[in-house]
C-alpha cells in the first residue's frame, strides 16, 4: 500500500518474522545485555543501516526479520532468565515515510523533532493508532500495528492533502 | 454597481473585486475585510441583537467584535457566525446578516423591544411557565441561538500541526517582539503566534521611535533577526487555549474557515503578550449603528483607508484620545468634539496631551473636559449625541454620525486564563492583570499592564530573557530596546455615564446578548451579587463574545451598583475558544467515517468483497451478516445460524484479544489474575477462565490455552483485548514486579477462523495438511494442538461459543484468507455476528451484556468457580453480604409465553402485582430459529424463581410481552453437540 505525493510518501515494506523480546525487569544489571540497544529509545543497526533491534519501550524490544544471530541473542537472554521472547509476526506492518513533507506530515499527530530529540526509536500514537517510529537516512520508518493500517493510511492521505492546501 | 475612489492603506492593494452582503452586490479592494469594505460602501447596518433584535453596526475592528456576524456561503454549507472584522473577502463571496426576518432593515422580531421589560434578566426563568414550556418552545427556539447551522459540512479537513519549542510568545506587538527576540538571542528555540496577519501590533497607528530608529524600521530589523535566528512566525494564528502544558492555536488566514490549522504547542516557557482589548464605556443608545470604539476608527482608517464616519465626537477617559483625535482629523474626518470624563486639571500642562488638546481647539474641535456622553440620537445610526457636564448642568445635543469611545484597555488574558490563573487589579488601568507569573507562564506588555511603548519593550524583553532561561537556554539576551511613543495614558476610571433608572434598559454592556445596567440591576435585587452568578443569570459575556468587550466593563458597572470597588469585585472567567472556531476545527480528524479508530482483521476485504455488511464492534469492524443470506439483518441471521446448527459455518474471531503471558511466574500470575487456577491445567489443555476486578466484579471471561510449562495464551472479548492488556500490565507491574513474567499482545499476530457445525470437522480435516488430520480428529474439547494448512502453521483448539461441535483455528494474518476460502470449499458457509448472538444465547453463554460490569461471579452463576478457593485478585471482597442479598440480580432465561412475541434487550421484568418496581431486565433477546420462538438472557432478583411469569415492558419501544422464567441453557443442556 502507498500514498504518494510529491513531497511525501508512505510505502510499506515487505518484511518476514517479527519478534518482541520483554524483560522481566528494567533496567537490567549490565552485563546481562550485552549486544543489545541497551538504552530504551535506542536501535541496533545491521552493516545495511536495517534496524535490527528496536528498544521502542522500557524493557522492550522488537526484532523484525531476525537472522540466527539475532535469535541466539534473543535466545541467551531468555536462557539467562532476562526475558522472553514472542513471535509477533503478523502484528506489525512496516512503512518508510519519506520526501520533505515527512516530518510535517508526522506533526499532525506527534512532534517528531521532540519525540526523537534524544532517542533513536520511540512508542507513539499516530493518529490514534500504536506504533513504533525511529529515522531512517530517507525520512522515518514506521512499525504499525496491522489492524490500524488502513485507517491510518486514510487519515494520513487526508491530512496529506489538507497539507497542501495550507 | 460604480467603482468609488480607490482608498489607500497598510493592508489593502488596488485590484478591485466584488462581493455580495444580503444579496446585494458591492465593489472592494483586494485585502478588505466585510467589515472595512462594508463600511467604506456606508454600510452601517451589520446585524441584530440575540434577544431584543436592536439594529447594530460595528463596534471594532478585531477578534473583539460582537455585533456584526455574519453567515457565509449559502445552504446547505454555510458557515454561521464569522466575525466581519476578520473576513478577508474573495471575489463572488457571498454574506448575510444574521438574526433577522425577513430583512435586517425591517425585522418582525424586533418587536421584542416594545416588550423589554418582560425580557429583563433570568426572564426565562420566570416567564412561559403557562400553560407550559412546550406551548412556547417552538417559537423560542427559532428565535434563539445566533446564526444558522449549517445543513451539510463539507469544510475540508483541519491541518494540524505538533510542535514543541523553549519558549513560546503570544502576540507580536512591540512588547512580543522584544520577548521573543531576548529568548532567541539566549538560545532558545521561540514561538510566535500573532493573531493578526502582519506583526507589529500598536506600532501600526502609534509610530514612535526604538533605538534611535523609526518603530516601523526596528521592526523590519527585529523580524528579520528572528528569522535569523530560527524563530517561527505564525501570523494570523490565536492562541485559543491552554490544555496544560499545551497551548492551542489556531490559524484562520482569512478569517474564513477552510485554510485553518490547529496548533499544538508544547512549549516549556510562555510569554503572553497579547495585548490589550479596548473596552466602551456604557450611555443609554451606546447600541447605536455608529458608535465604535477609538481604536478601531484608528484601524480602519490605517489599514482599509476607510473612514468609520464623516462627524465625529470622541468619548474618553484619558489623554490618548487627543493624539487619536488628531489622526483621525488628519485622515479627513471631522473631529467635532472631544468629550473628556476627566476634570480640566486632568492634562499635565505642557504635556504631550495638553499641547494637542490646544491644537485641536485651535482648529475648531469642542474639547469638554468632565462631560460625559448622556445618550445618543438616532433610530438606525447614530444622528447626535447628547452631553452633560458630570457635576451638573444641563445637557446639550451635538450633531455627529459617529460617536467613538474609549474606556482603557483590559489586557488580553483569556488565552491563557481559562485554566484559572487568579487575576489581580491594576489601578491604572482600572483592570485585571495576571496575578503572578510563574516559570512557565509570564505576561509582558498591555498584557501586563505596561500601556507606554518604552515600558513594554523593557518587560517584553525581561520576560522574554527569563523565559529563556526558565527553558534552560544559556546564552545572552542582549540589551532591552529603548523606545518611546504614545506617552501614558492617565486613564482615570469611568465606566458608565449618569442614567435615570428607567433608562438604564438602554445602556448596553454586553452588545451580543443584550445585557444592560437594567438586568444587572436586576440580578442584584434577586440575590445573584457574585460577578460569576451574575454572568450566568444575565447571560453577560456568554456566547462567542465571551466577555472580550463587556467582561471588564460589566465587573465595573457591577461594582458601581453595589457601591463596591472593581478589586472587590473581581472578573468572571471566559471559557476556551478565545476566538470562535468551527466545530470541525476542534474535532481534527474526527469527523465521518474516522470520528473513531477502526481496527480491520486480515479478513476485512473479503468480507467486504463477499456482502459483508461491517459494523463496529469496540473498535472492530466485524461482518454483522452476509448480504447474500438475507435481505435484512434478521432473515439473514437466521438463515446463517440455522446453516451452523444443520451442518457448519465459519466465522471470523481474528477481534478476540490474545495476550501471551511468559516466563517461570506466569502460571502463578494467571492464578492471580483469574478466578479459577491456571498452574493446574496441561500443556495442551484449554480452560474457560473469568477474572474479577478488586471490588469482586466480573471484568472479562475468555479461553487460556497452556502452550508451554512457561507459557500461556489469554483470549479476551473482542471489544476488551486493549483494556485487558492494561489490566494485566497493571497489575504485573504493581504486584509483580521483579517476578518472571510478561504480557505480550498478539491480537494481530493470530488471525481467528471458527468452524462450527456438525460437519465443520469432516470440513477441517479436509483442509488440514495429511500429516495433521488424524491427531486433530482425535482432538477432544477443550484441548489444542499443532497443525497445518497449505505448509502454513495453525493451532487448532477445540472450543465452542455456539453449542456445536467447533473448532477454533489460529494461523498467521498472511494465511487466513486461504485458509478461510479452503473452509468455504470443503461446504461450510460463513456467518456473521447476529448469527453468533442466536446460538451463544440459545447455548446461554456469555458477552458484554451481561457481563457489564454490575454483576458478580454468584450472579452469572459462576458459584463452583468461586467454591474452587482460588485466592485471586478481588476474590477477598466476594463474600460481602450484599453479593448475597436475595435482591441481587441471578442470571436466568427467558421465553415468551406464547412463543411467538418479540421482546428486546432493555426491557424491564416486573410483576403483576408490581407493574412499575422492575425486578430485573432482559440482557439479550433472540428469535431462535432452532426452537422457532423469541427466547433471552436476563439479569432478575433471586427471589424470582424459575416458572415465574412475569411481563417484559418496554415503554420507550411500545411492547409489553409476557415471558416466563426459564434456565438459562436453552438449547442442549447437556453439551452433547459439542462435546460428542
Amino acid at each position: 500500500m502507498q500514498t504518494q505525493s510529491s513531497r511525501c510518501s508512505i510505502d510499506r515494506q515487505a518484511h518476514g518474522r517479527v519478534l518482541e523480546f520483554a524483560a522481566f525487569s528494567w533496567p537490567q544489571p549490565g552485563d546481562a545485555m550485552v549486544g543489545w540497544p541497551s538504552v530504551a529509545g535506542a536501535v541496533r543497526r545491521d552493516a545495511l543501516n536495517r534496524a535490527i533491534l528496536l528498544h521502542f519501550a522500557p524493557g522492550r524490544v522488537l526484532a523484525p526479520d531476525p537472522s540466527a544471530a539475532t535469535e541466539a541473542l534473543l535466545d541467551a537472554a531468555a536462557a539467562q532468565g532476562v526475558g522472553s521472547g514472542i513471535d509477533v509476526t503478523g502484528k506489525w506492518e512496516h512503512y518508510i515515510i519519506a520526501g520533505p513533507d515527512a516530518a510535517r506530515l508526522l506533526a499532525c499527530a506527534i512532534e517528531p523533532g521532540a519525540v526523537l530529540e534524544n532517542r533513536e526509536c520511540a512508542a507513539v500514537t499516530l493518529f490514534d493508532c500504536p506504533a513504533v517510529i525511529a529515522r531512517t537516512h530517507a525520512g522515518f520508518e514506521l512499525w504499525l500495528q496491522s489492524s490500524y493500517s488502513a485507517d491510518f493510511l486514510a487519515t494520513a492521505e487526508r491530512f496529506r492533502a489538507a497539507l497542501q492546501r495550507t | 454597481m460604480s467603482t468609488p475612489p480607490l482608498r489607500r492603506g497598510t493592508r489593502i492593494g488596488t485590484q478591485w473585486l466584488s462581493f455580495r452582503f444580503d444579496g446585494r452586490s458591492y465593489p472592494a479592494q483586494a485585502g478588505d475585510t466585510a467589515a472595512s469594505a462594508l463600511l467604506a460602501n456606508g454600510v452601517r447596518l451589520m446585524g441584530r441583537s440575540v434577544k431584543y433584535r436592536r439594529r447594530r453596526g460595528l463596534l471594532g475592528a478585531g477578534p473583539e467584535e460582537p455585533n456584526a456576524l455574519f453567515n457565509v456561503g449559502e445552504q446547505p454549507q454555510l458557515i454561521p457566525n464569522v466575525q466581519a472584522t476578520l473576513l478577508l473577502l474573495r471575489e463572488g463571496m457571498s454574506l448575510a446578516s444574521q438574526n433577522r426576518w425577513p430583512s435586517l432593515r425591517v425585522d418582525l422580531a424586533s418587536l421584542l423591544q416594545a416588550g423589554g421589560g418582560l425580557f429583563s434578566a433570568g426572564f426565562y426563568y420566570k416567564t412561559f411557565i403557562w400553560p407550559s414550556w412546550r406551548t412556547y418552545e417552538s417559537l423560542i427556539r427559532r428565535l434563539a441561538g445566533l446564526g444558522a447551522a449549517p445543513l451539510d459540512c463539507a469544510l475540508p479537513h483541519v491541518a494540524i500541526e505538533h510542535l514543541a519549542c523553549d519558549v513560546l510568545v503570544t502576540g507580536a506587538g512591540p512588547a512580543g517582539l522584544a520577548a521573543a527576540r531576548a529568548a532567541a538571542r539566549a538560545g532558545a528555540r521561540v514561538v510566535i503566534c500573532e493573531s493578526e496577519p502582519v506583526c507589529g501590533g500598536e506600532l501600526e497607528f502609534e509610530g514612535g521611535h526604538i533605538d534611535g530608529q523609526t518603530a516601523a524600521a526596528w521592526l523590519v530589523r527585529t523580524l528579520a533577526e528572528l528569522e535569523s535566528l530560527g524563530a517561527r512566525i505564525l501570523t494570523s494564528t490565536t492562541v485559543i487555549t491552554d490544555n496544560g502544558g499545551e497551548f492551542i492555536a489556531h490559524a484562520e488566514p482569512g478569517g474564513l474557515p477552510g485554510h485553518n490549522t490547529m496548533y499544538r504547542i508544547r512549549p516549556r516557557a510562555m510569554v503572553l503578550a497579547a495585548g490589550a482589548l479596548e473596552r466602551p464605556i456604557v450611555f443609554c443608545n451606546n447600541d447605536r449603528p455608529g458608535v465604535m470604539l477609538l481604536g478601531a476608527a484608528e484601524r480602519y482608517l490605517t489599514r482599509y483607508g476607510t473612514q468609520v464616519g464623516r462627524e465625529l465626537v470622541l468619548f474618553a477617559n484619558h489623554d490618548r484620545v487627543y493624539a487619536s483625535a488628531q489622526r483621525l482629523a488628519a485622515g479627513g474626518m471631522a473631529v467635532r468634539a472631544i468629550v473628556d470624563t476627566r476634570g480640566a486639571d486632568a492634562l499635565m500642562t505642557g504635556s504631550a496631551a495638553h499641547v494637542l488638546r490646544d491644537s485641536l481647539v485651535a482648529a475648531g474641535v469642542e474639547c469638554l473636559a468632565a462631560h460625559a456622553v448622556i445618550s445618543a440620537n438616532g433610530g438606525s445610526g447614530v444622528r447626535a449625541v447628547r452631553v452633560a457636564p458630570l457635576h451638573g448642568g444641563p445637557p446639550r445635543k451635538i450633531r455627529c454620525d459617529t460617536i467613538l469611545v474609549s474606556g482603557g484597555w483590559s489586557p488580553a488574558l483569556h488565552g491563557g486564563f481559562h485554566g484559572g490563573a487568579a487575576r489581580a487589579y491594576a489601578p491604572p488601568l482600572d483592570s485585571f492583570v495576571a496575578a503572578t507569573s510563574t516559570e512557565t507562564r509570564r505576561h509582558a506588555g498591555s498584557a501586563n499592564g505596561c500601556l507606554e511603548l518604552g515600558a513594554a519593550l523593557a518587560d517584553g524583553h525581561a520576560a522574554g530573557a527569563r523565559a529563556a532561561a526558565d527553558a534552560k537556554a544559556t546564552g545572552h539576551a542582549g540589551v532591552a530596546p529603548q523606545g518611546n511613543g504614545d506617552p501614558s495614558p492617565r486613564l482615570q476610571a469611568f465606566a458608565r455615564s449618569p442614567a435615570a433608572p428607567a433608562a438604564e434598559r438602554r445602556q448596553f454592556i454586553d452588545l451580543q446578548n443584550d445585557v444592560t445596567v437594567a438586568d444587572l440591576r436586576v440580578a442584584l435585587a434577586e440575590g445573584f451579587s457574585d460577578i460569576e452568578h451574575v454572568k450566568r443569570y444575565t447571560t453577560l459575556g456568554i456566547g462567542t463574545e465571551q466577555g472580550r468587550s463587556s467582561a471588564v466593563l460589566g465587573a465595573a458597572v457591577l461594582a458601581e451598583l453595589k457601591g463596591e470597588s472593581l478589586a472587590a469585585v473581581g472578573v468572571s472567567r471566559s471559557r476556551p475558544p478565545y476566538q470562535p472556531v468551527t466545530l470541525r476545527s476542534i474535532a481534527g480528524f474526527h469527523v465521518g467515517d474516522a470520528v473513531m479508530v477502526s481496527r480491520r482483521t486480515p479478513l476485512n476485504d473479503w468480507h467486504v468483497a463477499h456482502g459483508g455488511m461491517l459494523e463496529p464492534m469496540g473498535l472492530w469492524m466485524r461482518p454483522r451478516y452476509y448480504s447474500a443470506n438475507g435481505a435484512n439483518p434478521f432473515d439473514a441471521a437466521i438463515a446463517e445460524a440455522r446453516q451452523v446448527r444443520t451442518a457448519g459455518g465459519i466465522v471470523d474471531g481474528s477481534t478476540l484479544g490474545k495476550l501471551e503471558v511468559a516466563g517461570p511466574d506466569a502460571a502463578a500470575f494467571l492464578d492471580f489474575i483469574y478466578l479459577s487456577k491456571a498452574s493446574t491445567m496441561r500443556v495442551g489443555r484449554s480452560k474457560y477462565m473469568v477474572n474479577l476486578r478488586e471490588d469482586g466484579m466480573v471484568l472479562d471471561d475468555g479461553l487460556v490455552l497452556r502452550l508451554a510449562d512457561d507459557r500461556f495464551l489469554a483470549t479476551t472479548g473482542s471489544g476488551h483485548g486493549t483494556h485487558m492488556l492494561s489490566h494485566f500490565e497493571h497489575y504485573r507491574a504493581l504486584h509483580w514486579s521483579g517476578r518472571g513474567v510478561t504480557v505480550t499482545d498478539v491480537t494481530e499476530a493470530w488471525a481467528v477462523i471458527v468452524a462450527a457445525g456438525p460437519r465443520c470437522r469432516d470440513a477441517l480435516l479436509q483442509v488440514l495438511d495429511t500429516a495433521w488430520q488424524a491427531p486433530i480428529g482425535r482432538l477432544g474439547h477443550m484441548d489444542f494442538a499443532d497443525g497445518s494448512h497449505a505448509g502454513q502453521a495453525l493451532r487448532v483448539l477445540r472450543a465452542s461459543f455456539s453449542g456445536e461441535l467447533a473448532f477454533e483455528l489460529h494461523c498467521r494474518p498472511a494465511g487466513a484468507v486461504a485458509l478461510w476460502e479452503a473452509l468455504l470449499a470443503a461446504g461450510l458457509a460463513a456467518y456473521g455476528l447476529e448469527a453468533v448472538d442466536i446460538l451463544r444465547v440459545e447455548k446461554g453463554y456469555l458477552t458484554g451484556s451481561e457481563l457489564n460490569g454490575q454483576t458478580t461471579p454468584f450472579d452469572l452463576g459462576m458459584a463452583a468457580l468461586v467454591k474452587q478457593g482460588n485466592d485471586c485478585l478481588g476474590r477477598a471482597l466476594l463474600d460481602r453480604p450484599a453479593f448475597h442479598e436475595a435482591t441481587r440480580p441471578r442470571l436466568v432465561g427467558l421465553r415468551a409465553c406464547d412463543g411467538r412475541s418479540r421482546f428486546l434487550a432493555g426491557a424491564q421484568l416486573t410483576t403483576a402485582a408490581a407493574p412499575d418496581r422492575p425486578q430485573g431486565f432482559v440482557t439479550s433477546s433472540v428469535y431462535s430459529p432452532t426452537l422457532d420462538q423469541w427466547l433471552g438472557l436476563a439479569l432478575l432478583a433471586r427471589n424470582q424463581a424459575e416458572g415465574t411469569q412475569l411481563m417484559a415492558r418496554d415503554p420507550l419501544r411500545g411492547s409489553d410481552v409476557a415471558v416466563h422464567v426459564v434456565a438459562p441453557v436453552h438449547f442442549d443442556p447437556a453439551s452433547e453437540r459439542m462435546k460428542g
